[in-house]
């Protein structure tokens, strides 16, 4: 009961927040302020990650060091798919309530996804080389990810193709939308076909990591997770001026015209 | 496993943080330079408005 209202309360302060932010003028205000605190928080915690990686991490009996692949290979794939699930919300967001900024987030979001997703399947495939003999295997897992960054990719160059903002949104949300059915095909790929790949060791039945080696892992994860939102609320202002720039040489055009 | 064992493949983790470190500070100073070039662009266009 306690746990519904702290959720609901949760909810309710988030659905402010959102509201709040949805006067661009407001959301460069806010983003200003919290930048320089969320640079900082994101570079410590990336240095303390990279030292207990590197220095602090004992080797897998079985794998050596090359466990330390795991430590930046597991964060580029989990943080893949939530900035694809914030996409996916945020073009809900756009398509249903025409939030201003839904696809201003949901565009900026792309390029970090797209990278994140890349540099996943490259570090799987320099770890799976020594581990697994392979640098590539057609298993679920890997292709729904090689799919997702076909859709990140998808998604970007249907911004680039269509001129009209508010047309690229709604083209790029509805295939947004669609596209995150590919998310629970990743997540359970590995539970519902035979797979090369390991299944989670971070379920909620129990963790099947030594703390030596999740402690790390959890830390660089919390670091690239604020290195994405840094980026995220740079790209966002970024999008915010270029509309505004655009608009102001549109109205320069119509008054040269008249 | 001895440690030098352990570092067998150690190409293959240096590789991966190579990579991620190049990518990831490129694509960080394309995001960053966006933003102030927009910001200048803005600015530009703001003092010539001013100007007429």
């Amino acid at each position: 009961m306690e746990n519904t209202q702290t959720a609901n309360s949760l909810l309710a302060k988030l659905n402010e927040l959102i509201e709040y932010l949805a006067n661009p003028t407001r959301f460069m205000r806010f983003s200003r302020k919290i930048l320089p605190w969320l640079m900082g928080a994101s570079a410590l915690v990336l240095i303390y990650g990279f030292y207990l990686a590197w220095f602090k991490a004992p080797f897998d009996y079985q794998q050596g060091h090359t466990v330390k692949i795991m430590f930046i290979h597991v964060p580029m794939a989990s943080l893949a798919m939530m900035i694809y699930a914030l996409i996916a919300v945020a073009s809900i967001g756009s398509l249903i309530w025409r939030h201003p900024l839904a696809d201003v987030a949901a565009k900026a979001a792309l390029p970090i996804g797209a990278v994140f997703t890349f540099l996943a399947l490259v570090t799987g495939s320099l770890w799976g080389k020594p581990m697994w003999g392979t640098y590539w295997v057609w298993d679920a897992r890997l292709t729904s990810m090689l799919v997702l960054l076909f859709l990140y990719l998808g998604l970007m160059a249907i911004w680039e193709a269509i001129d009209d903002h508010s047309r690229a949104g709604r083209a790029a949300a509805i295939l947004a939308v669609v596209g995150a059915i590919n998310l629970p095909i990743i997540k359970f790929s590995v539970v519902w076909w035979n797979s090369l790949h390991q299944p989670a060791s971070i379920k909620p039945s129990g963790i099947t990591i030594h703390a030596d080696i999740l402690t790390p892992l959890l830390v660089m994860w919390l670091g690239f997770t604020l290195l994405f939102i840094v980026l995220h609320l740079k790209a966002m202002r970024a999008e915010v001026l270029r509309r505004k720039v655009e608009a102001m040489q549109l109205r320069r055009v119509e008054r040269a015209n008249r | 496993m001895s440690e030098l064992e352990a570092w067998k493949h150690a190409d293959f983790i240096y590789a991966c943080y190579l990579l991620v470190g190049f990518f990831v500070t490129a694509l960080t100073l394309w995001i960053f330079h966006d933003e102030r070039k927009q910001n200048q662009l803005l600015n530009e266009l703001g003092e010539q408005n001013d100007k007429q």
